[in-house]
């Protein structure tokens, strides 16, 4: 509780501000500023959630602003609800509107999601001004309850403005607060890494749609949320107010700073005074072209956002590292520790596996096995399929004919996160670390199968999900140290050195506890010492009773490494044995240095 | 009735079939959408207006000044707002905001120079023609027959010349095409002064129909796009089939059921094809690498 | 006479990623040189350097006695280098005639005359020749291949970089590109060969240069590299 009090004692010091704004004998003005500062913050936060975190451009943000001011609107205006029903309805009438909208939304990435957004703002607006009976059309709806107007009371008393101000802070507030909860978790930490590459996050168990779909409710909701109290604040709605608002909100949170718990503050902050100075300085006419000037040069300039000049982002993580220590390599243990009976069936095993992609058979026909505790090559030529086939053995590709078994079950066809949670953990010939996520959160991302709780759990103060949160960082820092790695902790992970970035990547697999560990060219772009250590480590992995199916092209390393081989050349495979074997094989040796046709 | 909405349907599909090549010539070489896209439109529109006005050029020479200029303005837009952004991060997203933000910008500009307020456009041509049962205005039919000619010509561009081969080979693959000699710089430049002339003629081909004004472009952004997203994009067929499909579809609901729905359609389409098809008709689905 | 090529000291980095340290090799006019080596060796950055298509971080690359070091690939193209790219990287949506065209972009800008040399380019083919209006993304791996490089052969080129034009093609693909290539061996153009496969490369060249990690460690004619037990532990290890 106390370091929970000295991480945000600037925040509550603000609040506290805030708290006593209304009383300092100023002009009610300020009052009205507050108030929209509140509600653009709530605005803030749920932009931030969407774009900062999930890494879901909304281009169309102010439909949901604009759904939530009409709903509460027209629930008080046209069935006399009192405003401490109608405001939560709108929330509830926002999610079930995002989450319908959701659902189709989260098979589309990228662009064409914003593209979406923007349509489905423009379609908002035409309803909007089309359905005349329901919203009052183009001249508006009136007489929504407001403290302007006098008749706005919550359970018997009347609110005047600043009993408002009260209200809309306290809302902001429970806001912040959710969302801190929510991302300085499991889930904090899947989002960014979902950003960053949904296709690696997905390998690691994370259930991309889910997540993107579930985030993309909340922002809505809370959007939805912020409207309704902008109704309840002007009285009276049309289209013609959410003009622009889109772009604002967008705006503000890129100028506040993306992930940055001050960022949504700072950047509702900026464009309510914007428009004040603008006025001031006699340049009121002037407001969109700065909005546009700050979108054109903010992600240029300034690409972390103000926030980022007040402090370094802090960690996404439940609790702080320095009560989870890592104790050393003795409680590895934990970890990393693998007993093997002698007649356990194979770990994995590949039966007459082909694909075709169009016309091209790029494999053909092939068998593969790796048993508990050994350590496997997969090796052969460019081209011979040895990515396609660790692609189907992790379930990226489906294969054309054939079956996969892991562990004993048929897992043919299955998705990648779910071939993770069985303990099928990759990593990737083109380095897939999280940009945007410390070391020690890429690690802790590896447990992510381990964390149970549904997304929204995140936010409640439950004891079992701080075991959780416990259980994963001491695992992850106990193999961080293991590496050599726990200087570099708190450092983002891509801004370290390539050799580096690929043990931080081996860290997060092995804290998956994996039951098997496939390694798709691990040493790719090492030199010298990087390699010794690399070496170095595979071997205390196979110590602990490790089982590894590794891709590699530096042939020396993996021989020294492997129990076995097996050699693939056009999609077929050609070889298989001891790595002593391999050598002495007139084959394999034909595969690399010669060419049967050639010498014929 | 039905032939004007068809003839109707047909022309304004086709200046949607512009401004959607416009889209898919950035699209092709840069793999981005230009939010700005419809400012350019205005542009070009009030730019004229303006060289003509206040410059008290004649109207040809007004109009090509403007073009140029607006040409001019393509290449500072992928200078000041793209090239920043995906030199930093080529997978980036933010020129979604940078060009937005430069399309806002463009508009208020505008406004700043020229108010608020519509201005009228010179017709090409006067007068009206008798076609069946309806009463055509000629300046439609002139209209009509301009963007067919024009949608030929960039067809005959990209197909039929070394520089559009040249703009493909980029489109497709641009380290192949350097390893032609092909300079992709220049073939970017050359698609952004593509895509600013594709909505600058455009935009000169509806104000005479619609009168000119800062905000004329926005609307026209997102059917242009819609055009392209139905159709597919990177496919300037598509771009084509997609303005069709929506013009007509515009002026047959306009017509028959309702007038103030007429914009909604373009949108409708929209909506049903990214949550339906998003890569559109004739476009190819794009993954990641593993 | 100084060599066609000349590679001093050349590095290359990716981002943090060391490809290329200190390679220094060359290349005779008229003479075919095979870059053999592991995959990830380096052997696809080092002619992708060369073309100029790649930055160089360190070293100079010599052309015709020429710093070219820090020339743009379509400088280096119009004077006289040209690279069949690793993976043919033909334009799959443009016809084979097309291709070729592009090919000599650097020469001429008349389409007239660029369609008369590339049906002449096309009839030395007899794998396309037949096929010059058709898509060439619908062509086979040893069609493309070959497409690759005729493309390549149509800016007239003075060095010709082959960058494993034998991958993912079955044997007897092989052997009719490899045929090819000592065809144009034989007309006197001097070629440098990327290839995996050295028993291919050793087939048609008369050196070799042998790249570990980034690094030459091994060159000479081939007559001596083939034999030398340097060779199989670059690839195989000790």
């Amino acid at each position: 509780m106390a370091k929970a009090v000295r991480r945000y004692l600037p925040f509550l010091l603000v609040a506290l501000a805030l708290m006593l704004l209304p009383w300092l004998g100023l002009n009610p003005f300020y009052t009205h500023l507050g108030i929209n500062l509140g509600i653009y913050v709530i605005l803030a936060i749920s932009m931030d959630l969407l774009v900062g975190f999930s890494g879901q451009t909304s281009l169309g943000h102010a439909a949901f602003y604009a759904l939530g001011a009409y709903a509460s609107g027209l629930l008080a205006v046209r069935l006399g609800f009192p405003v401490w029903l109608s405001i939560p309805c709108a929330a509830v009438i926002g999610a079930v509107i995002t989450g319908l909208l959701g659902m189709p939304l989260m098979r589309v990435s990228g662009f064409y999601l914003a593209m979406l957004t923007i349509a489905f703002d423009l379609l908002t607006m035409t309803l909007i001004d089309q359905w005349p009976a329901l919203t009052g059309g183009v001249n508006g709806l009136y007489n929504i309850p407001s403290p302007t107007m006098g008749n706005f009371f919550v359970l018997g008393a009347r609110l005047n403005h600043r009993g408002y101000y009260y209200v809309v802070w306290v809302l902001a507030a429970l806001a912040f607060i959710f969302q801190r909860r929510f991302v300085n978790s499991f889930m904090g930490r899947a989002l960014v890494a979902i950003e960053g590459s949904p296709l690696a996050a997905s390998a690691m168990g994370i259930n991309v749609a889910r997540y993107r779909w579930t985030t993309f409710v909340l922002s809505g909701t809370l959007a939805a949320i912020a409207g309704s109290l902008f109704g309840h604040n002007v009285g009276y709605l049309n289209s013609a107010a959410f003009h622009g608002v889109s772009n604002m909100v967008l705006a503000m949170a890129l100028v506040g700073g993306l992930r940055y718990p001050a960022g949504p503050f700072i950047g509702a902050l900026i464009f309510v005074l914007v428009p004040q100075w603008l006025n001031q300085w006699g340049l009121g006419d002037k407001q969109g072209l700065v909005y546009g000037l700050i979108l054109m040069s903010s992600l240029v300039l300034l690409p972390k956002g103000l926030a980022s000049f007040i402090s370094k982002r802090p960690q996404l993580l439940r609790l702080d590292p320095a009560d989870v220590p890592a104790d050393g390599v003795e409680n590895l243990e934990r970890v990393v520790s693998y007993s093997h009976s002698g007649d356990e069936p194979p770990v994995l095993r590949l039966e007459k596996v082909s694909i075709h992609f169009g016309g091209n058979v790029a494999l053909q026909d092939v068998d593969l096995e790796v048993r508990p505790g050994e350590t496997h090559a997969l090796i052969g030529p460019n081209g011979a399929g040895k990515t396609t086939l660790i692609n189907i053995i992790s379930g990226i590709y489906t294969p054309t004919s054939g079956e996969t078994y892991f562990d004993g079950e048929r897992t043919t066809g299955l998705p990648p996160h779910v071939l993770t949670q069985r303990g099928m953990v990759r990593t990737f010939q083109n380095l897939k670390i999280f940009p945007n996520l410390t070391v020690l959160e890429n690690v802790m991302i590896g447990a992510h199968p381990t964390f149970k709780h549904a997304a929204l759990a995140s936010v409640l103060p439950l004891k079992a999900l701080d075991e959780e949160e416990r259980e994963a960082m001491a695992a992850a820092r106990e193999v961080l140290a293991f590496l050599g790695l726990s200087e570099h902790e708190n450092t983002i992970a891509t801004e370290l050195p390539y050799g580096t970035q690929k043990m931080v990547e081996l860290a997060r697999a092995i804290v998956a506890k994996p039951k098997l560990l496939l390694l798709d060219e691990p040493a790719a772009g090492l030199h010298n010492e990087e390699l010794d250590r690399f070496e170095e480590v595979i071997r205390k992995l196979q110590q602990r009773g490790l089982t590894i199916l590794i891709i590699e092209h530096h042939l020396d390393l993996v021989l020294r490494l492997a129990d076995r081989v097996t050699v693939l050349n056009f999609g077929k495979r050609i070889f298989l044995g001891s790595p002593d074997e391999a050598r002495a094989d007139e084959q394999v040796k034909e595969v690399y240095i010669g060419g049967a046709a050639a010498t014929a | 009735m039905l032939l004007l909405f068809l003839i109707l349907g047909i022309t304004w599909g086709g200046i949607y079939a512009l401004v959607g090549l416009g889209f898919n010539t950035t699209f092709w070489t840069l793999r981005i959408l230009n939010f700005a896209q419809g400012e350019y439109l205005m542009a070009a529109v009030l730019l004229s207006i303006g060289f003509n006005r206040w410059v008290h050029l004649p109207w040809p020479l007004a109009i090509a000044l403007a073009l140029a200029v607006t040409a001019a303005l393509g290449l500072v837009l992928e200078r000041v707002a793209i090239r920043p952004v995906l030199q930093h991060d080529p997978r980036s997203h933010s020129w979604v905001v940078t060009t937005l933000g430069a399309g806002i910008v463009l508009q208020n500009l505008a406004v700043l120079l020229f108010g608020t307020s519509e201005y009228p456009f010179p017709k090409l041509m006067e007068g009206i023609v008798q076609l069946l049962d309806a009463r055509v205005e000629k300046q439609l039919l002139a209209v009509f027959a301009i963007t067919v000619v024009l949608v030929l010509l960039f067809d005959i561009f990209v197909n039929r010349t070394l520089m559009g081969k040249a703009i493909k080979a980029v489109a497709f693959d641009r380290m192949a095409a350097e390893a032609q000699g092909i300079n992709s710089r220049g073939i970017v430049a050359l698609s952004m002064i593509l895509m600013a002339l594709l909505a600058g003629i455009a935009g000169l081909l509806i104000a005479p129909m619609v009168s000119a004004h800062p905000y004329m472009g926005t609307l026209m952004t997102v059917k242009g796009f819609s055009a392209a997203v139905l159709g597919g994009l990177g496919s300037p067929v598509g771009a084509i089939v997609g303005g069709l499909v929506v013009g007509i579809a515009e002026q047959l609901v306009g017509g028959y059921i309702n007038p103030g729905l007429k914009d909604a359609i373009g949108l409708i389409f929209l909506f049903i094809i990214l949550i339906a098809r998003p890569q559109g008709i004739f476009g190819k689905k794009v993954a990641e690498r593993v | 006479m100084a060599p066609l090529l000349q590679l001093e000291h050349v590095g290359v980095k990716y981002g943090a990623i060391e490809a290329l340290r200190d390679v220094s090799f060359a290349v005779e006019e008229g003479s075919i040189t095979c870059l053999i080596g592991a995959n990830g060796a380096g052997k696809s950055t080092t002619v992708n350097a060369i073309a100029g298509l790649v930055p160089t971080a360190s070293g100079r690359i010599l052309f015709r006695g020429e710093d070219i070091t820090k020339l743009p690939a379509s400088r280096r193209i119009a004077m006289g280098i040209s690279i069949a790219l690793e993976g043919r990287k033909i334009f799959g949506d443009q016809t084979v005639l097309d291709n070729l065209m592009l090919g000599a972009y650097t020469r001429s800008k008349s389409l007239s005359r660029l369609r008369r040399e590339a049906e002449d380019m096309l009839a030395r083919f007899p794998l396309i020749a037949d096929r010059g209006q058709q898509m060439a993304g619908t062509l086979s791996g040893g069609q493309q291949q070959a497409l690759a490089i005729a493309r390549a052969l149509m800016s007239r080129p003075k060095l010709l970089l082959l960058d494993e034009p034998s991958l993912g093609l079955a044997p007897i693909l092989i052997q009719e590109i490899y045929r090819i290539i000592q065809d144009l061996a034989d007309q006197g153009t001097t070629i440098l060969l990327v290839e995996q496969f050295a028993a291919y490369a050793f087939m048609v060249s008369q050196n070799a240069c042998v790249l570990e990690h980034g690094h030459l460690t091994l060159a000479g004619p081939v007559d001596e590299v083939k034999d030398d037990p340097r060779l199989a532990r670059a690839y195989l290890g000790k």
